[in-house]
Formats: structure tokens, C-alpha cells, sequence
């Protein structure tokens, strides 16, 4: 028996309508992309990067119950697209002396170890999606919801409030001074192909135009026939590329894999940008420093904020009975009483 | 730079005997069955035991180490951990998504006077 990649691809289809690109997920999420500016924080004054830090924290608190942000840091040595760019805006130039010196500027360029930043943000509201479990594990087979039973009418809502979303998220990111260009269904294409197939981008070879085409088999015939009849679909046709599923890491050719997830904030104080080294990690090779490509996901999920309280302070309070309810010798109490530990994690909370 | 004041994480660990609440449960689910059908002796053994196992098996896991270590197992079962690019997949269609659609002319009944 053998797994398929793409059922383990949350890509359902990639759409624009109304105005807006949605990429709608097995689990019937209608979700958006922005790719936004950078900003390097390095050389700002205190006051500005707190500043910065804070609408940052403005903007993840104005957004809606069950919005999910999914911010992706795409770090790439592979410029070549970028040098074509400059190479093909400058062979206009009249003057010689300035193709002459584009052409040796490009030379040079290609010789240099250079790194590429990109930062990806997509976002989605809680929609229609059948619950958080549909939503499948990482790895697992995830399952497709029933799409016959929307309707149309609920189809373009879901559109214009993801439309809604998207302008909200540009606002505030114009309000902080990075600029935000809403993602095409090539770019959704563009990105999963680069990602799902890391030798073929290595290559450089152009992601193919998805085109979906509708079966002329019936189901019966698929069943009789086989599943190789069927017609390609949109997550089928962007995966080309097989992993494999080793401890520790997922391997896919010569390219080794491995997710990281921030899960819980440090207990105590955490200093705005704290994450910084994180957004450039290099190799040392004998004193120089090498630019490596990764990928760095950041997923905020805004819970439903009255069940989330009230679950916190079910919590909260049955490990503060269980606490009383079992002997604690004192001297394992810190020197302070068990009940004012909890009303201080109750007030940090 | 004063640093960012900090909200603690709706899933912050609350230890219980260095249990997480939904393993303190467990134990106290098995201690549960095991007073129905053991001595109270008996059931403080099986306690103790399924309390100690839970603890070492777990000792320097991260979060969600079993149900990862599920669907790992069910993959290598099932696929031999190979998630394959080339393997086929069902997929419903979308209805309100482009989609290609070809006619197919209905089969004539030629009686076997056409050629194969």
C-alpha cells in the first residue's frame, strides 16, 4: 500500500473571485495570502522597536475569534531570478557603457553568496470549516468536506469576508510601514511547488498552470478500472516529489526536513524581536559566514476567547484543588504558601 | 529597553506530580478500574506502576509525542514511511472552482459494424 503525498496537502483548490484569491482547504477553510515587506529592526532605537512590537501585538489582539495567521520566513541563496530582473531592466539602456557595466555588476553578483528574504503571511477566518479535527494531523490523510452542501450564497460570503480580512491585515501593516501584496493563484502555485519539490527548484524549473479538468469516468469506473484514470488533481499536480517519513525528520532526495513549532512564551519577560537570531542563521566555514536556506513557520491561532477563559479557569482551578487536596511538605513549597503561588499564576494568567 | 510584558499561553503546563492534567487523569482513570476489579493493595500497585511507566516512557518527550508517534507508527505500517508523489488520490470537485469540463459525444450502437 502506499500513502499519497497529496492527500496530506491541505490544497482543495485556489481560486479568485470577488476580488480576492482564496485557497480553500480539504476542511473547507477559505484562506488567504499577503506577501509583505521587510523590516530590519537591527539599527532602530529602543523606543521604535517597542513601538513596532506592540502594534504588532495590536494587530494578532484586533483579529477575531478562531482567525489563524500562518507566517512563513522563506530564506533562499538562489537569486538568479532576482539578477535576470536587474540584467532585463538595464538592457535598455542607450549607453554602452552601461550594459558593460550591468553585465560585469551581474557577473560579480553571481559570484557572491547571497541570501534571499521573503515573508509569506496567510490568514483565514474560522468559515465553514468542518471542526478543528478535520483538520487532520501532519502526515495523516486529511478528509474532504462535503462541498455540495454550500451554497453559492455561502460561497461569496465566505469570499467577502476573507476580502474584508485581507484589507484589515493591509491596513495595519500600512499603518506599521510594510507593505503587503496580496498573493495570485500563481504565487499559491508557485510556493507549494517550490516547497513540495525542493530538487526541482533547485533546478530552477517553473511551476506548471494548474488546470483542473473534470472526470469523464464515474466513480464505478474508478473503482473497476483503478485510480489511474482519474483526472489530476490541483495538490496531485503541484506534488512530484516523494518523502519519506524517517525518525526525526522527513527526507525528500537529498534534502532532510524538519518542522519547528513555538508552542509556550517563556514564563518571564521576553524582549520584543527576541526571535531575531532565529531570522539569520548561517554556517561558519573557517571564520566566513555562509547564508543557509530554511523555512521558518510561525502559526498564531486565536482561540475563541469566552471557552478558552472559562476552560483556563476550570484548569486553574482544579489543579488548585488537587494541589490542596495532596500533602506538600513545606520545604517543597519554595518557603511560600501553595495558595498564594496559585493566585500569582491565576494574576500572570 | 523594558522587556515585552508577557501573557502566559493559554497552554501552559500545570504539573501534577510532574503529570500533565490529561495524564493525571489517565492514572486516575486506571486507578479507578483497578479499585472496581483489585484490591486496594492491589489497585496502589497498578497505580504506582501505570504512574512509573507513564513517567520514564514520556521522560524528555516534547508535547504531543504520542499522537505524533501514532500517525509516525500508522505511516510506517501503512506506506512503509513513504509518502509518495505519485501515488493517486480522490478528489471531489469543487463546485464553484474552474474546472475544465470536456463533452464526451453518448456511445452509438454501431451493432459491431465499426472497426476497432
Amino acid at each position: 500500500m502506499e500513502l499519497s503525498l497529496a492527500e496530506a496537502v491541505p490544497l482543495w483548490r485556489t481560486l479568485r473571485d470577488e476580488g480576492v484569491t482564496a485557497l480553500i482547504t480539504p476542511a473547507l477553510d477559505y484562506v488567504g495570502g499577503l506577501e509583505l515587506g521587510t523590516k530590519d529592526v537591527r539599527f532602530e532605537s529602543g523606543e521604535v522597536i517597542a513601538q513596532l512590537g506592540e502594534s504588532l501585538r495590536n494587530l494578532i489582539s484586533s483579529l477575531d475569534d478562531r482567525c489563524s495567521l500562518l507566517f512563513v520566513y522563506r530564506v533562499t541563496d538562489d537569486v538568479e531570478d532576482v539578477i535576470r530582473e536587474y540584467e532585463s531592466v538595464c538592457a535598455s539602456g542607450e549607453s554602452s557603457a552601461l550594459r558593460v557595466y550591468v553585465a560585469a555588476r551581474a557577473e560579480w553578483l553571481r559570484k557572491q553568496r547571497l541570501r534571499r528574504i521573503r515573508v509569506f503571511l496567510f490568514f483565514s477566518l474560522a468559515g465553514v470549516s468542518i471542526s478543528a479535527l478535520g483538520r487532520g494531523a501532519l502526515g495523516g490523510k486529511l478528509v474532504f468536506g462535503n462541498a455540495d452542501a454550500i451554497a453559492q450564497e455561502r460561497h461569496q460570503a465566505e469570499l467577502k469576508c476573507l476580502a474584508q480580512l485581507r484589507d484589515r491585515i493591509v491596513g495595519r501593516f500600512a499603518q506599521i510601514g510594510l507593505t503587503a501584496r496580496e498573493l495570485s493563484p500563481e504565487d499559491f502555485w508557485r510556493i507549494h511547488y517550490q516547497l513540495l519539490n525542493p530538487t526541482r527548484a533547485r533546478q530552477r524549473l517553473v511551476a506548471p498552470e494548474v488546470a483542473v479538468r473534470d472526470d469523464i469516468w464515474s466513480e464505478g469506473a474508478f473503482r473497476a478500472l483503478g485510480e489511474h484514470v482519474r483526472e489530476y488533481s490541483e495538490a496531485e499536480q503541484l506534488c512530484h516529489e516523494s518523502l519519506e517519513d524517517e525518525r526525526g525528520r522527513f527526507r525528500q532526495g537529498d534534502r532532510f526536513r524538519r518542522v519547528m513549532t513555538l508552542k509556550v512564551l517563556p514564563g518571564r519577560a521576553t524582549d520584543y524581536f527576541a526571535s531575531e537570531p532565529l531570522l539569520s542563521l548561517s554556517l561558519d566555514h573557517g571564520g566566513v559566514r555562509e547564508p543557509v536556506p530554511y523555512t521558518l513557520a510561525v502559526a498564531v491561532h486565536v482561540a475563541r476567547q469566552g471557552s478558552a477563559r472559562w476552560a483556563l479557569n476550570v484548569k486553574h482551578r482544579l489543579v488548585d484543588a488537587l494541589r490542596r487536596a495532596l500533602p506538600c511538605p513545606p520545604e517543597r513549597r519554595g518557603g511560600r504558601d501553595v495558595g498564594s503561588r496559585v493566585v500569582d499564576f491565576m494574576c500572570q494568567a | 529597553m523594558a522587556p515585552a510584558p508577557v501573557y502566559r499561553h493559554l497552554d501552559a503546563k500545570n504539573r501534577l506530580l510532574g503529570l500533565s492534567l490529561g495524564q493525571a487523569f489517565a492514572i486516575g482513570a486506571v486507578a479507578f478500574l483497578a479499585l472496581t476489579a483489585l484490591s486496594p493493595i492491589g489497585a496502589a500497585i497498578v497505580s504506582g506502576t501505570a504512574y512509573a511507566v507513564i513517567r520514564l516512557a514520556l521522560r524528555g518527550r516534547p508535547d504531543g509525542f504520542v499522537r505524533h508517534w501514532t500517525w509516525w507508527t500508522a505511516r510506517r505500517v501503512l506506506g512503509d514511511g513513504r509518502l509518495s508523489g505519485h501515488a493517486r488520490c480522490p478528489t471531489p470537485r469543487f463546485p464553484y472552482a474552474p474546472c475544465i469540463e470536456r463533452d464526451v459525444p453518448p456511445r452509438r450502437d454501431a451493432h459491431g459494424t465499426l472497426s476497432r
